[in-house]
């Protein structure tokens, strides 16, 4: 080990080191430490996230490989740091009710879990990454304990997510056994000399590919999804959503890069299988549902299905070129466009509850009159997640619908905006019942606390920043992944 | 061309008062705002037509890199075809704030922030020369249309509202599938890939790629016009739609599925346009006669002139898809007199119900003998919509007939005649019915229009007369870069005959 190796670790040791202390604080500080605790976390995120753009190697590995730290990695390091650091603020609004400094901990473990998922070149650090995320997780929807949901929720998404990590093991090992490595280009390059269609190896893919789709929560893997994000606590659920999914997609992005090429014949048909799955069931059932929280919960599933599309065809062949550069970079946008409106849209979720004392359809009517600005900004969530313009997820949707067509995926493209219009139905049914029914509002006005207020401020600034100029950080992306390729490509 | 960005202004003007509305308190001052603001978009893009010089292509072009990454830029421009939509979406625009200063009265902040957004939307549709800034126009105006039928509207205006978001979004995402391929292909031929609209329909497709393309396309502007049969959201969302969401929705948005067509569907897909002749030429005259029939059997004033915007769109697309000079020079003209017109109608009709409280014809009579100056000009606009010789309606209506009547498309032209003769009943009837007769007692201490009303509907009124007396004034603006269109498509190898 090298002092080289561990300074690119450093954003993870500075998450675990806050982490550390945030326990430490509360044993010994009393109950009055929470503002100081949230304090921590964003001073602390914020240094993170400066040393993780001053400290990129560019293009090197650390630890033998094990660790890629490329701009692919910084840009995912930024991104989850912000979404850690969001989550705490949020839950700080109800950290008299839960265990608030557990809670803080417990998300920045889960962090670390998802940086090194973003940096990961080896199938080991994958699964560590993976479990680091998942453990951590499974607490945070059962925080609550004394509620009957959130244990239900928990204890699903527990034996779902420990029957996935061990088929997800199960699947590295096989890959071992086969290739003699872990890692990821070492597979790829040993691969592409024995051929592809080896039945051995196909079975190692599948039970890889199945391991990691049901942490991104694909169809038809998704079954934990509206029970674990009903049950735990909204700040919770939007850590979970916005953070440890999308830690799982980069993770998955990347074993896709570097490590599946030789397998693109196998992958594209499967992963797009999943995409089209995904899009369709989460959906069409999100229309039914009448719990706001179980709607973003199935528009998350849904969510995945589009950004898998990118996924899908990183590999894939194009006349116009530039589509593996472009796939990536679209995925990548998307999860920062992903993570933005839906913790936007939880944070107004978690306001309206407290509240009004839940989240049902009913608990949003006339919003619009009892608090106008939160009812705003839920709007802009909603046309977000539908994909409108101006706001940003229409230049994310975009952007994938470029790459599937660049692709030649029509077929693809075309279940994307019809799944999107059905889309439309159940993300307005959330407007109209705020602005458009009859009768009183739930609540009194009360204004949200600053520590919701500021997420989602956040939220709504970054919707509309990366919708009306998404340049910068479709740029971004780009450059990013032009480090991460050249990894991909080269011996 | 570097000069004054004078169409940003038009475009972004009403956006700046929409953030500034935000910031007022005070009722008057937020429509002071908002007045003056479409006052002075009108303003402006009069002056663009004042030194607008026809037939020479797109003008007043300004262009940015906007996300270079996927070779979107922010493109603006203006020819003829565009210039006459533009001038009518402000003059409507600033009327309809004039108007709603008068008789709105609730959300006054939200009313005024989602009409000016609204305008801004439209305005954009017209004026980009980018796809991917057409399409983002053309989507940010589904939710202001949204908000204000849904918040503003009559009983039912959830359902009329969700309807609309639905059917439009389908029709546009298909469209933007289509964007996307057009891209790659074009880029995939030519090795320029761009958005640039301009750029695109000067390039060639091939023909099976061209009939898909066209299709998607099609399905976006047949929703918007709307044709049969995919009209059904538009009596819904005209009924509960508040009066000024009317006028903008029979008055503008309907012209956008018009505009489509011209614009896009004919100079990119020729001969797809050319194979698909018939079809949408049989689906006008069922428009046309349909539109009218039904509108025959109202009894809600408002789905009456709802239905008779189908019928009027139809000479629109029976026009345009004529493929000759007149034909496409009488759909736009058919398209600015439509909007005037019914647009005017849904002012009267709005200023009915604000008096009465009711829109069934069955229950209104005799308004005529206490409101002498609603009773002129509501006999003019029914007037001018029949087609009156003089007024704007005629002249659009004539030419598309006229082009209609040659070799081949005859038949449709003599259909479509009959559209105007069931126009001419439907509407002297429902005047008739409404206006004449004996007053119910319930409508006895009703006041007439007030000055500002009664100045709204005779601005319109003038433009009216001024378009039927000298139409050539604007048919002059883009009858040159029509006729470009004309000869895109009739350069076409293929023809429709196969479909015949």
């Amino acid at each position: 080990m090298q002092t080289e190796d561990l300074i690119t670790i450093l954003p993870e040791i500075i998450i675990t080191v806050i982490a550390a202390c945030v326990i430490l604080v509360d044993a010994f500080g009393g109950r009055r430490t929470h503002r100081s605790l949230v304090g921590l976390v964003v001073v602390g995120s914020i240094v993170a996230i400066l040393v993780s753009v001053i400290v990129r190697a560019d293009g090197a590995t650390a630890f033998s490989g094990v660790l890629i730290t490329d701009g692919y990695a910084v840009f995912f390091k930024v991104l989850f740091i912000a979404i850690a650091a969001l989550s705490v603020v949020l839950a700080y609004a109800q950290a008299k009710e839960i265990p608030f400094a557990e809670l803080t901990a417990l998300i920045l473990f889960a962090t670390v879990g998802m940086l090194l998922l973003g940096a990961t070149g080896d199938l080991i650090t994958l699964y560590l990454g993976v479990e680091l995320t998942s453990i951590p997780v499974y607490v945070l929807v059962a925080i609550k304990r004394d509620r009957f949901r959130a244990t239900e929720g928990a204890l699903k998404y527990f034996l779902l997510g420990a029957f996935a990590s061990g088929v997800l093991l199960y699947g590295i090992a096989w890959l071992f056994g086969l290739t003699g490595t872990t890692n990821l280009r070492n597979i790829a390059h040993y691969v592409e000399s024995q051929g592809a269609d080896n039945p051995w190896f196909l079975l190692g893919l599948g039970l890889l590919l199945v391991g990691l789709a049901f942490k991104v929560a694909a169809v038809p893997f998704h079954m934990w999804t509206p029970d674990a994000y009903q049950g735990a606590p909204t700040p919770s659920t939007a850590f979970l959503a916005a953070g440890a999914k999308m830690g799982a997609m980069a993770g998955l992005l990347r074993v896709v890069v570097h490590g599946l090429e030789p397998w693109q014949d196998q992958v594209l048909p499967i992963v797009i299988g999943i995409a089209v799955a995904s899009m369709i069931v989460g959906n069409f059932v999100a229309i039914w549902q009448r719990d706001v929280k179980r709607l973003l919960a199935y528009s998350s599933i849904a969510h995945t299905g589009y950004m898998l599309i990118g996924v899908a065809v990183v590999h894939a062949q194009s006349e116009a070129g530039g589509l593996m550069r472009d796939a990536v970079a679209a995925v990548m946008f998307y999860a920062v466009v992903y993570a933005l409106m839906t913790l936007g849209a939880f944070a107004v979720t978690f306001a309206v509850e407290r509240r009004t004392g839940g989240t049902e359809m009913e608990n949003f009517q006339n919003l619009g009159r009892s608090s106008p600005l939160l009812a705003a900004a839920m709007v802009i969530f909603m046309i977000s997640l539908t994909g409108i313009p101006p706001a940003a997820g229409f230049f994310g949707k975009l952007y994938l619908l470029q790459v599937a067509l660049n692709a030649g995926l029509v077929w693809v493209a075309v279940v994307l905006v019809l799944t999107s219009t059905v889309s439309a139905y159940y993300y307005l049914r959330v407007v109209v019942n705020m602005y458009m029914v009859d009768g009183e509002p739930r609540a009194l006005p009360v204004a949200p606390s600053t520590a919701v207020g500021a997420v989602v401020a956040v939220g709504i600034i970054g919707t509309l920043v990366l919708g009306i100029y998404p340049a910068g950080a479709v740029e971004w992306a780009q450059a990013a992944f032009e480090e991460a390729g050249k990894l991909a490509l080269s011996p | 061309m570097e000069s004054f960005p004078i169409l940003s202004l038009v475009l972004w003007l009403p956006l700046l008062a929409a953030i500034v509305v935000l910031f007022l308190r005070e009722r008057r001052a937020m429509f002071a705002v908002a007045a003056v603001a479409t006052a002075l978009s009108l303003l402006l893009s009069v002056a663009v037509w004042a030194s607008f010089q026809p037939g020479a292509g797109m003008q007043f072009r300004e262009s940015f890199d906007w996300l270079p990454a996927l070779g979107i830029k922010y493109a603006l421009g203006v020819d003829g075809i565009s210039l006459l939509m533009v001038l009518l979406n402000t003059f409507l625009f600033f009327l309809c704030i004039i108007y709603a200063w008068a008789s709105v009265h609730e959300r006054v902040k939200e009313y005024l922030f989602t009409m000016l957004l609204l305008e801004v939307g439209i305005t954009g549709v017209f004026l980009a020369l980018d796809f991917v800034l057409f399409y983002v126009f053309w989507e940010i105006m589904l939710i202001p249309m949204y908000v204000l039928i849904g918040v503003w509207g009559g009983e039912r205006r959830v359902y009329a509202t969700v309807k609309f978001v639905l059917y439009t979004l389908f029709g546009s995402l298909l469209m933007l599938v289509a964007i996307l391929a057009l891209y790659f292909v074009h880029g995939n031929t030519t090795g320029v890939y761009t958005f640039d609209i301009l750029d695109l329909t000067q390039g060639t497709y091939g023909e099976r790629f061209q009939l898909w393309a066209f299709l998607a396309f099609f399905l976006a502007f047949a929703i918007k016009v709307p044709m049969v049969p995919f009209h059904t959201w538009l009596p819904d969302a005209h009924v509960e739609a508040p009066t000024t969401g009317s006028v903008i929705l029979a008055g503008i948005l309907l012209k956008m599925g018009g505009y489509g067509f011209i614009r896009f569907s004919l100079p990119l897909f020729p001969d797809a346009s050319q194979l698909a002749q018939t079809a949408i030429l049989v689906l006008s005259v069922v428009a046309i006669l349909y539109g009218a029939l039904v509108a025959l059997m109202q009894t809600d004033l408002k789905k009456l002139i709802a239905y008779s915007s189908v019928s009027h769109m139809g000479f629109v697309t029976l026009g345009i898809f004529s493929f000759t000079q007149q034909g496409i020079d009488g759909a736009m003209m058919q398209m600015f007199s439509h909007g005037l017109v019914t647009g005017a109608l849904f002012l009267c009709v709005g200023q009915l119900y604000e008096r009465t409280h009711d829109r069934l014809i069955a229950n209104l009579g005799g308004l005529a003998h206490r409101w002498p100056i609603f009773a002129a000009l509501f006999l003019f606009f029914s007037l001018a919509s029949i087609g009156l010789p003089g007024l704007s309606g005629f002249v659009g209506e004539f030419m598309v007939l006229l082009g209609a009547f040659i070799e081949g498309t005859r038949i449709y032209g003599v259909l479509a005649v009959f559209g105007i003769i069931l126009s001419a009943a439907y509407m002297l009837w429902m005047y008739w019915r409404v206006m004449l007769g004996s007053l119910k007692e319930a409508h006895s201490r009703l006041e007439d229009l007030t000055r500002l009303e009664t100045a709204v509907l005779v601005a319109l009124a003038v433009i009216v007369v001024w378009a039927g007396l000298q139409p050539q004034e604007f048919i002059g603006l883009f009858s040159a870069d029509t006729s470009g269109i004309v000869q895109a498509v009739s350069a076409s190898e293929v023809t429709s005959g196969l479909l015949k």
